[in-house]
């Protein structure tokens, strides 16, 4: 019992230190400790790639930013993963380096079926957009899980009517799905719509002049386009950028506790949690519990305080 | 539809079978020519080919109208007439936005703001090449050089070719109408020589084009500040290179294209990095424009007949629209300005007609390169910003690789190649057993696929 009293203690003191240093650090009057620079990487399809040129320039002369990384890829989508799966391109890309934001901005080539398991779904049926949203829950949740702030970039106003009906409602989704993980989703929308709410294929640059701002297609957009929905985001970012570098910190030394020191009174185990509660905004006390902490908090288990004076509800070994 | 991808394959084999099918009635040859040429242009996007439609048949209504009035004061108003309209044309589809962009911008900074009609108008592939050629037909036709009995049929086709549509060569009226009215013929050494442009148009774009342009020159010039001296160096030779085998090889594939159909093209490239002055850099460069630009546009405007100064301004006048041809930008006003500019001193100098050398070799091809940095920059910010990063000599390297490097050398190598290399291998070929030249070329059009990394992009002069 008294094993079993202090492992939680020990839990507890562990949950109060690591949410005192997390609160404390975020609220201190203190000038922040400098921090390395974060990468940016934009995913996404070929308007990602436009939108990374923008953000490139918009952010090329912040010191808190390292790089803008381009890890877009043209005609690639979250519909149609037979050309490329991008969850897995996405885990792969992750795996290679370290994505502090992450900027995300596909559904110019969505308007098409989702197929599963051999059988092709029609666009905007009820089994697509079931598929679609857990699609866009999951490369969310994958970057979050990584460690990254994300920001979902939503499509612009297109020329074509039926076109456009379509990006409002992938629109819809893509805000209602990331926000509800904790991701922000920023609107390109209105930037890119005339007074009346139709499609304008000129914008006003940072002097007033009204300049060609979308491609010959209707769908994509000009460098000038891509710098001036890239301002919102950059905007974003920069108002941000402190308080994601100190959470990033916080998150690399909970790692790191994770990673070096020993398991003491299920330190680490709490660490994961913090992390996941703080940083990856799950909902830690409703996680499913693993094999091991099942066993772990069983005191007639093995390894539980009963444990070692045998289970009366088991019989004996040999 | 883009040249070196399966589409236009299945495409051309479909055309190249058909069209021989009908060797012996030329008539239903022509118009499956046009119907396959309007398939080819529409696959882009189907609204260009009323464009295109109209002006062909404006054309040849033109030329029509010079063929049937007697006086030389008339047809010369009705080429006059012709030529507007076709500039109009032009004028409206690329420089619109451009013209409008500017007034807009200018008057604004004067306090004069009015209401402009901002309209999205959307560019026509090609229309800067085939706009030409209309000119080319209805001045030719004042010139008595085009046959004047040409119909319909022959006009369109004529200015809807496929093969060189998109992209050029700029083809003369003069030259390929008459090869309409002659029943076509294939002969094994035209057949190989087609056959052995396109592979070789293919190697040139797909393999040393595309991986400078992704590995070296986009990255480089997207952001030059990034980068330091010997970078910024050698992706200006990388971009030297790479829109010549852009280029080359869309013409090389167009002219391939054609022989394989029983017409003949110009040379539209000449080895033009092998230019000892800038007057034979145009006789090496883009031929048919060139050309075009000599005999439409610099002996209209008086040629070197009217004085030292005038000479002078004419050619920096056609140099200087020249350069607005190519795109509706300034830096690309500033790169046909720089070429006007470098060919009226060198005539000034008499360096034209002095004796070449390896120095003068050198020196040409450092200009042009200059003006690549100023042709593939978005504007002159950042032709600016590259030429300052110049001097950043202390930077390591970050985007040349030894691989990338060689490939730049092997594109400037290609230059040292005999001059009708080509057109010998293609003689040779021809006289080799069918099963053999069929191999050869089979393993040639296979190394070049195995070589090519996925993915194409379209070649740089479609957007002209």
């Amino acid at each position: 019992m008294v094993h079993w009293l202090g492992d939680r203690l020990g839990a507890a003191l562990c949950v109060g230190f690591a949410l005192l240093l997390w609160s404390g650090l975020a609220h201190s009057q203190e000038p922040p400790e400098p921090t390395a620079p974060l990468n940016v990487a934009v995913f996404g399809d070929s308007l990602a790639d436009g939108l990374h040129a923008g953000l490139y320039f918009a952010l090329r002369n912040n010191p808190r930013i390292a790089e803008v990384e381009k890890l877009s890829r043209v005609s690639t989508g979250i519909s149609n993963w037979r050309y490329v799966h991008v969850g897995e391109a996405t885990a792969a890309q992750l795996a290679e380096r370290q994505v502090d934001i992450a900027i995300i901005m596909f559904g110019a080539n969505d308007i098409q079926g989702v197929v599963e398991n051999g059988r092709v779904f029609p666009f905007r049926t009820e089994h697509w957009e079931r598929v679609y949203r857990q699609r866009i829950r999951m490369i969310t949740a994958l970057l979050i899980d990584h460690g990254a702030r994300v920001y979902w970039v939503g499509l612009p106003r297109m020329r074509s009517q039926r076109y456009d009906s379509n990006t409002v409602y992938l629109n819809a989704m893509f805000a209602e799905e990331v926000e509800r993980l904790g991701a922000t989703f920023i609107a390109t929308r209105p930037l890119t719509m005339d007074a009346e709410g139709g499609y304008t294929a000129f914008g006003e640059d940072s002097g007033g002049v009204r300049r060609l701002i979308r491609a010959d297609d209707g769908i994509h957009m000009t460098l000038r386009g891509y710098r001036m929905i890239a301002r919102p985001v950059a905007a974003r970012i920069n108002a941000e950028v402190d308080q994601i570098a100190i959470r990033r910190r916080q998150r690399s030394a909970l790692e790191a506790f994770i990673r070096t020191e020993p398991e003491f009174f299920g330190a680490r185990r709490l660490a994961r949690d913090v992390i996941a509660a703080g940083f990856d905004r799950e909902d830690w006390l409703c996680r499913p519990a693993e094999p091991g902490e099942i066993e772990a908090l069983d005191p007639f288990s093995p390894g539980g305080i009963l444990g070692a004076r045998g289970d009366p509800r088991r019989p004996a070994a040999g | 539809m883009l040249f070196p991808t399966f589409v236009f394959a299945v495409f051309f084999l479909i055309v190249f079978t058909v069209a021989w099918g009908l060797e012996r009635e030329n008539g239903r040859r022509k118009a499956f020519l046009l119907a396959a040429s309007y398939v080819f242009y529409g696959w882009w996007d189907w609204r260009f080919c009323a464009l295109l439609f109209a002006s062909s048949v404006l054309n040849w209504m033109i030329g029509r109208a010079i063929a049937v009035t007697p006086g030389n004061a008339g047809r010369t108003a009705w080429m006059v007439i012709g030529v507007i309209a076709n500039l109009i044309i032009l004028g409206l589809f690329k420089y619109y936005g451009f013209f409008l962009e500017n007034v807009s911008g200018l008057l604004s900074d004067l306090g004069l703001e009015r209401d402009y009609l901002f309209l999205q108008i959307i560019l026509p592939v090609g229309i800067s090449f085939y706009t030409f050629q209309g000119i080319s037909y209805i001045v030719d036709m004042k010139r008595g050089r085009a046959p004047a009995e040409a119909g319909l049929v022959d006009v369109m086709l004529y200015i809807s070719f496929f093969p060189q549509l998109v992209a050029g060569p700029i083809v003369r009226a003069a030259d390929f109408l008459p090869q309409l009215r002659a029943t076509p013929r294939l002969s094994r050494q035209a057949a190989a020589l087609g056959l052995l442009l396109i592979v070789w148009g293919l190697f040139k774009k797909t393999v040393i084009a595309a991986e400078i342009a992704e590995g070296l020159v986009d990255p480089v010039f997207f952001d030059p500040s990034a980068y330091g001296s010997v970078d910024l160096l050698f992706a200006t030779y990388g971009y030297a290179v790479q829109i010549y085998c852009d280029f080359s090889a869309y013409s090389d594939i167009a002219i391939g294209c054609a022989a394989l159909l029983g017409y003949r093209f110009q040379r539209n490239f000449d080895q033009p990095y092998r230019a000892c002055s800038f007057q034979e850099f145009w006789r090496r460069w883009h031929i048919s424009l060139s050309t075009w630009l000599r005999d439409y546009l610099y002996i209209p405007l008086g040629g070197s007949k009217g004085g030292t100064f005038s000479t002078y301004r004419n050619l920096f006048v056609t140099m200087l629209l020249g350069g607005l041809w190519h795109g509706a930008a300034w830096t690309f006003i500033a790169w046909g300005a720089l070429h006007g500019a470098a060919l009226a001193i060198e005539r000034a100098l008499g360096l034209a007609r002095s004796r070449r050398s390896l120095i003068s070799l050198i020196l040409v091809f450092h200009v042009v390169c200059l003006g690549w940095i100023l042709f593939r920059s978005p504007d002159f910010a950042g032709a600016a910003a590259y030429l300052a990063s110049f001097v950043r000599f202390d930077q390591p390297l970050e985007a040349l690789t030894p691989f990338l490097a060689g490939l730049t050398v092997l594109g400037l190598a290609l230059h040292a190649l005999p001059s009708r290399g080509i057109e010998a291998a293609a003689r040779a070929l021809a006289r080799l057993p069918s099963v053999a030249t069929a191999a050869i070329l089979t393993g040639l059009f296979l190394i070049v696929e195995a070589l090519r990394p996925e993915g194409v992009a379209p070649f740089i002069y479609f957007q002209f």
